[in-house]
This record gives C-alpha cells, sequence and structure tokens, in this order.
C-alpha cells in the first residue's frame, strides 16, 4: 500500500468537509420543520355528553339513532364535532347499549333508516361502502369489518327519565 | 434584429439548445399519434395549474367557508363556474392521458434500457396525479369530500407499523376534520405541484438524453433518424393538444361540475362513493373479509405498484414489439381488462343518495350551524321544504311541511314546541327535543328567520 499523496487526501477530507457544512443548514430546517409540522394534534372531550332520556331507549329490538353535537378543543381552538351514535338493549330488560354509528372497516356511515325502508326495522345494519353488514347489537354477520361495532361507554341514570350520557367517545 | 439575437445568444445560448431538442432533433423514423399522447397530459397540466391558481385565488381554506368560497366562485366570479368545470373535467383527462401514455409505453416496450428511469419518473408522476385527485375532491368540503376523504385516510390507516402514524399525520387528529381540510390544501398546492414539476423536469431530461425509443425494434437497435422533430411532430402534437383542450372547454361549457351538500358527519343517509378512477379500488376491497381486509386495503395496491416499479428490471428481454413479447403482452391485457372489469363493478353499484336540503347563500356562521343542526335533527326526514321548485325530505312521516307552520311562530313558541310538542301541539308524532343546548336553539331558530325572509 502507498500513501496517498498529501494533495489527494487533503481534497478528499475537503470533499467531505464541504458535504457535511452545506447539509448542516437543511438538516436543521428539515428538523425543525417535521418537528413543529408533524406534531400531533391534542384534543379534549368532553367528559360527558347528553345522549338521550333513559326512557327514550327501545325496548323491543328497534334501535334509537341519534347525533350528538359536542366540542372539541384543540388548545385554545374549539371545534364543534359530531356523530352519530345508536342506542339499543339487548332484551328487554337489560341495560341500554350504545355503538358508534361508523363501519369499523373504514369509517362510512351504517345504514339504519335505508335498511329500515327495505328489510323491515328489524333487519341487520349495512354499511353502503364494501358491504359490511352487522346484527342490531353490532356483531359482525357478514363483509370486511374486522371488528362489532365500537361500543361507547355509558352513564346510566336511577331514575326512568334521567339523561343517559356518554362518558369518552 | 440579427444583431439582438447574436447578443441573447451570446449570453443565454438557446439556440443551441433549440436546434439540438428540436430543429435539429431526428426522432426514429414511423413515429405517429400515438407518441402524442404524452403531450396531451401537458396540455392538460397546464390547464389544471392555471384554473387551478384562479380557484385559489378565491377558495378559502377553513372548513367554516371553504363551501362558501366555492358556491360564490361559480355564483359571483365570473366564468368562475366555467374554471371550476376545467378543473374539475381536467383532473379526470389528466388521469385518463396519463394512464393512456403509460399503455402506450408498455405495448411498445419503450419502458427497456436504456429508459428504464423514463418509466420510473412516468411512475412518480401518474402517483402525484392520482394524489392531486384525492386531496383535491375533499376541497369544497361537501358530502362527497368529506365522506371520501374518510375512507381514504383510513386505507392507508391500515398499512403495516407505520399506517396510524400516516393517518393520524393526514388527518391532524383522531378523525376527519378541519386540520385534515387545512393539511390537503397544502399538499395540494404545495407539496404535489413541487414533486410534479421535479418529477417531470427529471422525465423531460431523460426524454431528451436517450430520445423516443423506435417502434417495433428490439432494444439496442436506436432506428433510422426520421424527420426534424420541429416542426413535423410538434405539429401533430400541436393538433392533439388542441383536440384535448377543445374537449375540455366544452365539457366545462355544458355541464357544472358537481358539488353535494355541506359536508355533515352525522349525516347516516349518505352513501360514499369515490370518483372513478379510484372505483377499482373501491370494489376490490369488498372481496376481503373480516381478517383478511388489509390483502385488498394494503397489499394487493401495493403489490401492483411494485410490480409496476420492477417491471422494467425483470422484463429485460431483447423485443419491444407487442407480437414479439406474448407473455408480457398477455400480462399487460389480462391486468387492464381486471382493472376494467373492477371498475364497471364498482361504477355498477351506484349510491341512492336522496337530494339533500341546500342553505341559501350568504348564510353567517349562527345561520349555517342552525342549518347543521335542523339536519342532525333530521328534521327534514318529517317536515319537507320546497325551495325553489324543489322538494326535500319527508321520506319517513308526513308532518306539516316547512312552509306551512314556519311563518306561524315566534322564537318563544318555537321552543316550547321543539320541548314539548305533546303538549303544546297535542301529537305524539313528533318526538321532544328537550336535550337541545341553548346554542343549538337559537341557531335553528336563527336558520329558520332567515328562511323565512329574515322576519
Amino acid at each position: 500500500m502507498t500513501k496517498p499523496p498529501a494533495s489527494e487526501s487533503r481534497r478528499g477530507f475537503l470533499a467531505v468537509l464541504a458535504a457535511t457544512l452545506g447539509a448542516i443548514p437543511i438538516v436543521g430546517a428539515v428538523i425543525a420543520a417535521a418537528r413543529a409540522g408533524l406534531a400531533p394534534a391534542h384534543s379534549e372531550l368532553p367528559d360527558k355528553i347528553p345522549l338521550c332520556r333513559l326512557d327514550e331507549v327501545p325496548a323491543d329490538g328497534a334501535i334509537l339513532e341519534r347525533a350528538v353535537t359536542f366540542e372539541m378543543r384543540r388548545g385554545p381552538l374549539v371545534e364543534t364535532v359530531s356523530r352519530v351514535v345508536f342506542v339499543t338493549r339487548e332484551t328487554d330488560d337489560s341495560p341500554p347499549i350504545a355503538m358508534l354509528g361508523e363501519c369499523t372497516h373504514l369509517s362510512c356511515p351504517v345504514q339504519l333508516r335505508t335498511v329500515a325502508q327495505t328489510e323491515g326495522e328489524n333487519g341487520p345494519l349495512r354499511c353502503p361502502c364494501h358491504g359490511g353488514v352487522f346484527s342490531r347489537t353490532g356483531e359482525v354477520l357478514d363483509g370486511p369489518p374486522p371488528r362489532p361495532l365500537r361500543r361507547l361507554p355509558l352513564d346510566i341514570p336511577a331514575e326512568p327519565n334521567g339523561m343517559i350520557h356518554l362518558v369518552g367517545i | 434584429m440579427r444583431r439582438l439575437l447574436d447578443f441573447l445568444d451570446d449570453r443565454l445560448g438557446l439556440v443551441n439548445v433549440w436546434r439540438s431538442s428540436m430543429s435539429e432533433k431526428r426522432p426514429p423514423a414511423g413515429i405517429g399519434w400515438l407518441r402524442t399522447i404524452g403531450y396531451a397530459a401537458l396540455t392538460v397540466c397546464v390547464i389544471q395549474f392555471l384554473s387551478g391558481v384562479a380557484l385559489a385565488l378565491h377558495y378559502v381554506p377553513s372548513a367554516d367557508l371553504a363551501y362558501d368560497s366555492i358556491r360564490a366562485f361559480e355564483a359571483d366570479v365570473p366564468w368562475g363556474g366555467f374554471v371550476r368545470g376545467l378543473h374539475h373535467y381536467g383532473a379526470s383527462l389528466f388521469v385518463v392521458l396519463v394512464v393512456a401514455h403509460m399503455i402506450r409505453v408498455f405495448f411498445t416496450g419503450a419502458y427497456k434500457a436504456p429508459r428504464e428511469f423514463t418509466w420510473l419518473t412516468g411512475l412518480g408522476l401518474l402517483g402525484v396525479v392520482l394524489a392531486f385527485g384525492f386531496t383535491g375532491y375533499l376541497l369544497p368540503w361537501d358530502q362527497k369530500a368529506f365522506f371520501a376523504t374518510k375512507v381514504g385516510t383510513d386505507i392507508a390507516g391500515k398499512a403495516p407499523i407505520v399506517g396510524a402514524a400516516v393517518r393520524e399525520a393526514l388527518n391532524g387528529g383522531a378523525e376527519v376534520g378541519p386540520p385534515t381540510l387545512t393539511r390537503f390544501y397544502v399538499i395540494h398546492v404545495v407539496l404535489l405541484p413541487l414533486a410534479f414539476v421535479g418529477l417531470l423536469a427529471a422525465h423531460m431530461f431523460l426524454i431528451q438524453r436517450h430520445g423516443v425509443a423506435a417502434p417495433g425494434r428490439p432494444v439496442g437497435d436506436e432506428g433510422t433518424p426520421g424527420e426534424p422533430y420541429f416542426p413535423h411532430h410538434v405539429l401533430k402534437e400541436a393538433i392533439v393538444g388542441i383536440a384535448v383542450a377543445g374537449l375540455l372547454f366544452a365539457l366545462a361549457a355544458a355541464a357544472p361540475a358537481p358539488l353535494e351538500a355541506l359536508a355533515e358527519p352525522s349525516d347516516t343517509s349518505y352513501q360514499p362513493r369515490p370518483d372513478w378512477y379510484f372505483l377499482a379500488a373501491f370494489e376490490l376491497l369488498k372481496w376481503f373479509k373480516g381478517p383478511f381486509e388489509t390483502v385488498g386495503t394494503f397489499w394487493l395496491p401495493n403489490l401492483f405498484v411494485v410490480g409496476l416499479v420492477l417491471l422494467p428490471f425483470v422484463d429485460r428481454g431483447p423485443e419491444r414489439h407487442w407480437r414479439k413479447r406474448p407473455k408480457t403482452t398477455a400480462l399487460g391485457v389480462t391486468t387492464l381488462l381486471a382493472l376494467a372489469a373492477l371498475t364497471t363493478a364498482g361504477a355498477l353499484d351506484e349510491p341512492d343518495n336522496p337530494p339533500t336540503l341546500p342553505y341559501p347563500l350568504g348564510c353567517n356562521h349562527a345561520e349555517k350551524q342552525g342549518y347543521l343542526t335542523l339536519r342532525r335533527l333530521r328534521c327534514t326526514d318529517c317536515h319537507e321544504w320546497t325551495i325553489d321548485g324543489a322538494t326535500y325530505g319527508a321520506e319517513r312521516f308526513d308532518a306539516p311541511p316547512f312552509e306551512e307552520f314556519l311563518a306561524d311562530y315566534g322564537p318563544e313558541e318555537f321552543f316550547e314546541v321543539l320541548d314539548d310538542p305533546e303538549g303544546t301541539l297535542g301529537t305524539e308524532d313528533m318526538p321532544a327535543f328537550d336535550y337541545l343546548s341553548a346554542d343549538e336553539r337559537q341557531a335553528l331558530w336563527r336558520f329558520l328567520v332567515r328562511m323565512r325572509g329574515g322576519k
């Protein structure tokens, strides 16, 4: 092995130095922009969202469909958000259950009203996009959905005309 | 004049560039009309850029005002409807032409050595064009925009490992919402145009460097030079460019671009569908059930992309003519037929979306909140409403139409009816809306006042 002439190793060193120094401002800008630009949005939801009165929940296998509207806060920004919730009971005496009216496949709005018109009031719930079918308590009967409809935790009042609240959505 | 030209050329050297790339460039003999599709796509690209700038000058990228600004653009801005039509139909035509160009390159074997990177930059351009389409249709913030984007970002979320992070980065939060609109706007008007220009520059540079592949000749045989690129082939391209632009202008003048009702996430009567160029993907998603769903959302689409990327490196036979490489030709034809069949099946699964009550142009913030509240409460399920001769709602129950009772109420009476319909109207048919917040009641009232002419 012969040592490369001094001028060549000097040139190589300068090339690495130039490339490194040249890259520093770009790397700095990329880090700063990515840190701010891709920072996750922290949103705060209300602890309790009124859903419906206990005595409104149907007892005969029917489903109450309710749009709930609430404020979502992202720091100082306040956004009005609405979601569809299905409320029903497993049996006539069991406590109410609430499901988010959103397909667990790709979030299409699960159809309740359209189904009621074509298959009667006790037909399954259908997603209008990719053929997902759910039972009236949210279990997957057919199609792509990987999970049952999302159950939402409830705060159920003692008195029959009291308000049911969603606790977390 | 001569001296001015010499003066400029001494400093800019453009005459040489002109000669080498245009007037003295001699593409191989036999290239004809099929080699003008790329230029046609470029023509649409320019129309998209200019109409997009005009739209962006009037568009307000916020969920509160985006929809209004699009309606105002069509109603109030001179030629606004026409320009939005150009941009809307142009998006479809852009996809058609880029894909047609790609099909031509595939069947003429033009992607083979030394043009592999021309193919790759072209694939990149196709990806950018599809991303333009996907991010563009969220921007009007109508029903289609909102629900198709929910599906789209959810598909991105199905990718292994990085999916959830990508979905959240696209949405700007856990769900599609106002931040998503801002993000898609930035992607659509800043990031994608930059990517497009960069890839296009590389694509054009490579076309200059390697020239056009000689039709029917095997790899390594660049054919015999034909007539100069300028003016002979440029003339053909100009004619095709005029035909394409003429078609686009005619479409934009003939039919306005569609705009559905303002997005309302709780509207469960809405059946979302993507634009036609995503219908094949839409149809594919129906086939994979339960645990196999990611086959349709992730594995198959990405396998297809990987196949296209690897094509020029795997298919290394010397022949370019489609008849001399039957396997590749058969693969291409099968793929096209499959895509066509999937797209047709997707198109036949037509949504049955009832017309949604619109709100008048020029509503203020509170009135629009009232309009959205009215849709969330599904008032028009039972009370129909006739506006400008069109009737909306009352599919479920024949309650009195809005026009019949709207004029009779003051705010206090109206709120009493909402709280206790049985006590005030003596009917059990109307459910009570006693759970509404004070803001929702006020907004609802403001909208009704607006609808009855401000009194």
